[in-house]
């Protein structure tokens, strides 16, 4: 988990030090997204939500641009009940437990509709960046698993409403892409959707 | 002053926040761990592996002994160990051999497989967390596997190897045309319950094993 005290370093700077330029506007933002995962990913775990935590941070260099960076992470895993799974010369007969995660690390960038003052401001963006992705599948107790970086975008619309001065709500949707494929899953896509709060920082 | 140390103190609540927060991130976002949820039936794996150049419906007649291989750590004395269960497996063994129509002979009635039993009783285990891999577990002497088998050594398992023995091949070696293998989620084979269960269940899983006999 390197890469996670790197980004917090990251985001403790974000915070600490002041903005410049006419607008020295500042959020960092907390979100919970839940995820639709399709394509490989779907079949590799049914039916359960790619669900997981975001903070991102955004400098706004004029109300209507910012800059930023996002992370967090989506996550599920689902066991099965006990299968025999055959391949080539043979066949395993066990409890599979199958988990998947996607931490993207990405630059942003937004356009925002509506002004400093607007009680609402929809919003579109890209994220670009890598993607760090985990597979595990589990035999009884017994993983394979492989950790591997992508790249990925990410674009996404979504709305803030400033609820004070000091804080407010937003939520978008996105969809996450990256290229990758290893072993059952070939693919990666999901759409996701989230719901946060943000703090302005000055 | 006043101003600053505010502000100072604004940050950090955002900055601690922003630690709690990272650390719920590094912590939250592991994966699984089977240990914690499965019930020790839940964790038993069973592995067959087979030789796919082979009809087994070639095969009539067998021959098993009347004792385990047991692998035990440096120094332990495993021949003593859990007789009961070792003719237990024995038994089951021999019981699904003759459901699937094969007969068992004695090893000087020129018999065309022979089988083995080892129990893996050592209290150390291979890497945690691995992939499946390709292992030659060329122990004993006399017979060796094609390198396709996947095998993976773990402390508690009851490996079932299965010999042509009126084909030998190069050197007068014996191939291992099928092998199987109990793996104790647990590690300790204490359970008679569940290895029986599962050296059974070797059998059932490799559909292709059928005695010329009928099964």
């Amino acid at each position: 988990m390197k890469f996670i005290k790197i980004l917090f370093v990251f985001f403790f700077l974000f915070t600490a030090t002041k903005g410049f330029g006419q607008y020295n506007e500042r959020i960092i933002k907390l979100s919970y997204g839940a995820g639709f995962p399709l394509g490989d990913l779907g079949k590799f775990i049914e039916n359960k939500l790619f669900d997981g935590i975001g903070i991102e941070g955004r400098y706004f260099l004029t109300d209507k641009v910012s800059l930023g960076i996002s992370t967090g992470w989506n996550t599920f895993s689902k066991s099965y009940e006990r299968a025999l799974y055959k391949y080539d010369n043979g066949e395993i007969s066990a409890v599979q437990t199958r988990f998947f995660r996607s931490i993207p690390i990405l630059l942003t960038g937004h356009y925002y509709l509506g002004n400093y003052e607007s009680k609402f401001k929809p919003y579109a963006g890209i994220g670009v960046g890598a993607y760090q992705l985990h597979y595990e599948k589990w035999y009884g107790t017994f993983a394979e698993g492989k950790d591997s970086w992508s790249f990925g975008v990410r674009p996404e619309v979504g709305i803030m409403a400033p609820l004070s001065e000091k804080v407010g709500i937003d939520f978008n949707v996105r969809y996450n892409y990256a290229v990758y494929s290893y072993n059952d899953v070939e693919d990666f896509f999901y759409p996701e959707a989230t719901l946060g709060v943000f703090l302005y920082l000055d | 002053m006043k101003t600053v140390l505010l502000n100072y103190f604004y940050f950090s609540k955002i900055q601690i926040l922003m630690a709690f927060g990272f650390t719920v991130l590094a912590t939250s976002c592991m994966g699984p761990n089977p240990e914690d949820f499965l019930t020790p039936e839940e964790k038993d794996v069973y592995v067959s592996n087979y030789d796919p150049e082979v009809d087994f419906s070639s095969y009539k007649t067998y021959t098993l002994p009347d004792f385990v291989n047991v692998i035990t750590n440096p120094g332990d004395s495993g021949t003593e160990e859990r007789k009961s269960i070792d003719i237990a497996i024995l038994n089951a063994i021999s019981d699904e051999m003759q459901k699937l129509g094969y007969v068992r002979v004695d090893s000087s009635q020129n018999p065309d497989l022979g089988l083995q039993v080892t129990k893996v009783a050592v209290s150390y285990t291979g890497i945690d967390y691995s992939p499946i891999y390709y292992y030659d577990p060329y122990y004993g002497g006399g017979y060796y596997y094609p390198s396709y088998y996947v095998y993976q050594v773990r402390r508690g398992s009851v490996i079932v190897d299965m010999l042509d023995v009126k084909n030998p091949v190069q050197n007068n070696q014996l191939k291992v045309v099928w092998n199987g293998q109990f793996i104790d989620g647990l590690g300790t084979l204490s359970s008679d319950e569940r290895i029986l269960k599962g050296v059974r269940s070797l059998f059932v899983q490799s559909t292709y094993l059928k005695g010329s006999d009928g099964g």
